[in-house]
């Protein structure tokens, strides 16, 4: 693999990233314009906790953090390191997903599903495709550790492991972006 | 890239996700917090570009850079530009209704 292959790689997935940031932005458009929608149904402030939401961005914000020690451990061929900080973060993507799928559970269980309001219409589908990614990216990251377990530290799985990063950090920052603008300022909302 | 970077943009992250979550007992003034809330967000997003993402710092970092501004116009014009018109159309939609509330039988003038 040459250092120019490399580069084109990056930028390439570079490409899809933005392309993905402009999927997000129209969800987040959306969610701007319906979130005071409520069809006279549960306000942000009536659904959200705080230290719910706090938890789950700190678990987001710690696997992006163990994400790149993964990637540096790479970088200096060290095979455990690099698997060991990809279980933790594995394991801490894991657990915000579970958090997030509670959450919905709960919204649903007390009868505001998606179908209860735009407003809900539009947080399942901005908060829901954040959670998809998270899923795929989980699984990917499974699929790389087999890949690095079996084949070890190249430049291979290395290059792979680079856009796996890109992604997840891409993941977190469209988290702050959720936290910000559908939870912080749901709980402002008058 | 070194370890050293990593854990300063963990702390800086860290550190401004928590005071965006503090500011909710600090200032209870609606314009004040909402603001600061956006710059809080914005620097959380340069941290996290620069130190964990490496906008910017690779070989050809001009390349990823131009990318990167390309996505932000168009994140610009589809955000800005819905609010934009769907402000507007709120606005407009919103005027006939309060006339039509206000004046009884409005059908009546339209025959």
């Amino acid at each position: 693999m040459t250092e120019h292959t490399q580069e084109k790689v990056t930028f390439g997935f570079w490409v899809y990233l933005m392309s993905d940031c402009v999927l997000f932005a129209s969800l987040f458009a959306t969610y701007a314009v319906l979130h005071i929608a409520t069809f006279d149904g549960p306000r942000a402030e009536d659904l959200f906790s705080l230290p719910f939401v706090l938890t789950e961005t700190l678990l987001l914000l710690t696997s992006s953090f163990t994400c790149g020690l993964a990637l540096l451990a790479a970088r200096h061929h060290k095979k455990n390191l690099t698997l060991t900080a990809l279980v933790a973060t594995l394991l801490l993507g894991l657990s915000f997903l579970i958090m997030e799928l509670s959450e919905f559970r709960q919204l649903i269980l007390e009868g505001h599903g998606p179908g209860g309001s735009a407003f809900l219409s539009s947080f399942f589908t901005l908060v829901g495709t954040h959670g998809a990614h998270i899923a795929l990216g989980a699984l990917w990251m499974l699929v790389l550790m087999a890949h690095i377990a079996r084949k070890g530290i190249t430049p291979g799985t290395t290059r792979k492991l680079m856009c796996l990063a890109l992604f997840w950090h891409f993941l977190d920052i469209i988290w702050i972006f959720i936290f910000t603008f559908v939870y912080l300022f749901g709980f402002i909302s008058l | 890239m070194t370890t050293l970077n990593y854990i300063v943009g963990y702390v800086l992250s860290a550190l401004l996700t928590l005071a965006a979550a503090g500011l909710l007992w600090v200032i209870p003034a609606y314009p004040l917090i909402s603001v600061a809330f956006v710059v809080l967000a914005l620097c959380q997003l340069i941290v996290q570009l620069v130190f964990f993402l490496h906008l910017g710092q690779g070989k050809s970092p001009s390349s990823n850079l131009t990318l990167f501004a390309f996505a932000l116009i168009v994140v610009g014009i589809v955000v800005g530009g819905t609010l934009w018109i769907m402000n507007n159309l709120q606005s407009q939609h919103a005027m006939p209704q309060e006339f039509l509330n206000d004046v009884p039988a409005p059908q009546n003038q339209l025959e």
